[in-house]
């Protein structure tokens, strides 16, 4: 008897499963895979929050519109009240599970403590933190969400596309939410972020050159060619330079680089030494062949490129040193890391912009491709 | 106090067994939130916190396999009262009954918390956790052997998600946040090393699991194994909590090994989202350290009040054990409680065997001489 009323006890409690409550009908569901931020005009609700919000239904299909999502934007004081204002004109229930990519305008890049954004993707435990961020240089993130995209069914695919491929290309800065909030975090609101912009009319969005931060808020910005420049530093993307020997123009494929900066502290006075290590190979000639086989041929095009990517490192270290007086190339994480009471001791915001840097390139070339 | 123990002692495990005991034993939630506590001690230096507790957990082991080998047909309740004598013993077994009231309401909480938080957000929070307590009552009422076994079954679905989780993490953490090592000195690595002894909870169960092994002394070696391998596990929870997250980041999070999930990408893989692969060590973890604390907790009062219903009495523990959840009144609180809960670990897994065991060594005490 006592036993049969442990198993009816335990049967019973199978109708009170979970599943009840927690019931989740995919086909209850709207997935929200990205959401886009801008500064209102507003006192009371001072954000423009717009969602792309997948249509099930028409991703196997191609249609006229070839896109597979709608956009919709709310005004409202943040992100939760704008879902909370969306929710009621959508008949299913909003989802962030599959949301991927966070796009902030210009005016609220620059308006808003990005911590606070942050604090709302890390503290909902249904959007994944490999989220990437990207920041509209000159334009509002709604206008990123409603181009039509080219090779993707949703926006959002076509975004994530672009930073797949983004570690690879070194005129972006590739840096996902979670290096981006670590940065941050370890400088006190330093850092160097995803920039996208858009071109040709408004048709074309281009994940290029990078955002820079200072206290938490994007202060300035980098173009294609000077977060080329950057990326020697902190980037680990191959990339492609030119350089000039008599009358010919060469082509150099970086494959591999590492950069490493060392504070200096002689006689009291703190200076950086960067140094550079390349591998790579020629890939091209312009106007005069060199016999590539000959090593004397290889060593004077080392020479060339040394100096031009040392010239190349130096314009990215003047343009945060001297143009922003940002440290977002990591030089106070440096001296932090290998003597952090001097780093202490210093004022680093009015430190850096004055401290020597000396650079030191290795250029390889190891490899001439398939012709001498 | 009886000098019996009420499940079946004949029932005998070989000693291999306690490494699994061990693992899933301590291997509780808090594995998903340690980092956060020895980061805020000991900063980037917390792996060092680990690898100095682990030394002392290790020498923590070793004497309290020594303190059961000189009992060894005996639980800590039972020689207890030939060390210290019968008011002393009693003191000492209603401290571990308050220590353990405590920790078992803490990880129910915790286990409503995360229902709350990751899993069934809306469903009643009572539900799960009732599931929870039969399941735990039905176990217990086996016993310690039965116990054991399940931990054995068990094993393989709280070890395998755990290494595949640090196999997926390993190559995003990034060496560079473990340095300068020590730049704050010895004092936080100390004070690290405080804390996360104190997050290995149920290391205490060596004192009640000796009478059910064939040979205590053949114990040591596998006891060593299975604290060391505990220490591993919570080693590379550290190290990729830093390394992945970063030290600032590590203290924000309230969870930052669950959290730690959702920066995971792995090119070429289908899976999108890695959480999936923490609910089942999850459930696992919580339910086995669960149902070994309840087993302490009503078979030591079983045993020091010589009740005769057993059930009843494990019934009550676990009913007791839910129903104090509900007195918790927010996740500030249950954070203050297991701070609490940790700090006492000290009496409950050094202070209190040690000082039996140096006891027993003076007063020459000891049940089995070979």
């Amino acid at each position: 008897m006592k036993k049969l009323f442990v198993y009816l006890l335990i049967i019973s409690a199978l109708f009170l499963p979970a599943g009840c409550w927690d019931n989740r009908d995919l086909n209850r569901r709207a997935f929200v895979t990205a959401i886009g931020l801008d500064a209102a005009d507003d006192e009371k609700n001072t954000c423009k929050v717009s969602f792309e919000i997948i249509r099930p239904a028409l991703l196997n299909t191609i249609n006229q519109q070839g896109q597979a999502s709608t956009i919709r934007t709310v005004t409202a004081g943040n992100i939760d009240m704008g879902m909370q204002q969306l929710q009621t004109t959508i008949p299913r229930v909003l989802a962030l599970t599959h949301m991927r990519v966070v796009v902030i305008g210009e005016k609220m890049a620059r308006q808003v403590n990005f911590k606070d954004i942050a604090d709302y993707i890390e503290k909902n435990p249904e959007v994944a933190r490999r989220v990437h961020v990207m920041f509209v240089q000159g334009g509002e993130a709604q206008d990123i969400l409603k181009i039509k995209p080219q090779f993707a069914m949703y926006v959002a695919k076509e975004l994530i596309d672009l930073t797949k491929i983004e570690p690879s290309i070194a005129l972006a800065r590739a840096n996902p939410f979670s290096g981006l909030i670590r940065d941050l975090r370890a400088t006190g609101g330093r850092g160097f972020g995803e920039r996208i912009t858009l071109s040709d009319n408004g048709k074309t969005i281009a994940l290029n050159g990078g955002a820079v931060f200072n206290k938490w808020k994007v202060t300035g910005w980098l173009n294609a060619a000077e977060t080329k420049n950057a990326n020697w530093i902190v980037g680990e993307a191959g990339t492609k330079v030119e350089g000039n020997l008599g009358q010919g123009k060469y082509t150099y494929l970086c494959q591999r680089h590492s950069a490493s900066i060392k504070p200096v502290i002689a006689n009291g006075q703190l200076s950086y030494k960067i140094k550079f290590k390349s591998d790579g190979m020629i890939t091209q000639e312009q106007n005069q062949q060199l016999d590539l086989t000959k090593p004397s041929s290889l060593n004077k095009l080392e020479k060339v490129f040394s100096q031009v990517i040392t010239e190349n490192i130096k314009s990215a270290v003047d343009k945060s040193q001297k143009e922003l007086g940002i440290d977002y190339l990591g030089f106070g994480k440096a001296l932090e890391k290998s003597n952090p009471e001097y780093y202490k001791k210093l004022d680093w915001e009015k430190t850096f912009p004055s401290v020597p840097v000396n650079i030191e390139v290795k250029t390889g070339i190891s490899m001439v491709s398939l012709s001498r | 106090m009886n000098d019996k123990i009420k499940d079946a002692v004949s029932d005998k495990l070989d000693p291999r067994t306690v490494i699994v005991v061990l693992i899933v034993a301590i291997v509780e939630f808090e594995l998903f939130s340690l980092s956060r506590g020895v980061v805020l001690a000991a900063g980037r230096d917390a792996w060092l916190s680990v690898l100095l507790g682990s030394l002392l957990l290790s020498f923590t082991t070793y004497l309290l396999v020594s303190l059961a080998a000189r009992f060894p047909r005996e639980n800590l309740f039972q020689y207890s009262g030939k060390v210290w004598g019968k008011p002393l013993s009693y003191v000492i077994a209603i401290s571990y009954f308050i220590f353990w009231a405590g920790y078992l309401t803490i990880m129910f909480k915790n286990s409503m918390e995360a229902n709350r938080v990751f899993f069934l957000n809306k469903t009643p929070v009572i539900i799960p956790l009732i599931l929870m307590a039969i399941g735990a009552v039905w176990l217990v009422s086996y016993g310690l052997p039965a116990i054991t076994r399940f931990f054995q079954l068990m094993f393989p679905f709280l070890i395998l998600p755990i290494l595949l989780i640090q196999i997926l993490s390993i190559k995003n953490v990034k060496i560079d946040s473990f340095f300068p090592i020590m730049a704050n000195g010895f004092l936080p690595v100390l004070k690290g090393a405080f804390v996360y002894f104190g997050v290995i909870q149920s290391l205490e169960v060596l004192l009640f699991l000796s009478p059910f092994l064939t040979d205590v002394k053949k114990s040591l070696k596998p006891s060593l194994i299975g604290i060391n391998i505990v220490n591993l596990i919570a080693l590379s929870q550290v190290v990729t909590a830093v390394g992945i997250l970063g030290v600032k980041s590590t203290k924000e999070l309230i969870w930052p090994n669950a959290s730690m999930l959702g920066y995971l990408e792995v090119p070429g893989l289908p899976i999108e989202r890695f959480g999936m692969l923490l609910t089942l060590p999850w459930l696992v973890a919580v339910f086995t350290t669960i149902c070994l604390v309840l087993y302490l907790l009503s078979y030591g009062i079983i045993q020091v009040f010589n009740f005769r219903n057993k059930k009843a009495v494990i019934y009550i523990a676990s009913g007791i054990s839910v129903l104090a959840t509900f007195f918790i009144p927010n996740f500030a609180w249950s954070m203050e409680i297991r701070n609490i809960i940790n700090v006492l670990t000290w009496g409950a897994i050094f202070i209190i065997p040690v000082l039996t065991l140096i006891v027993a060594i003076l007063r020459g005490k000891v049940e089995y001489q070979p």
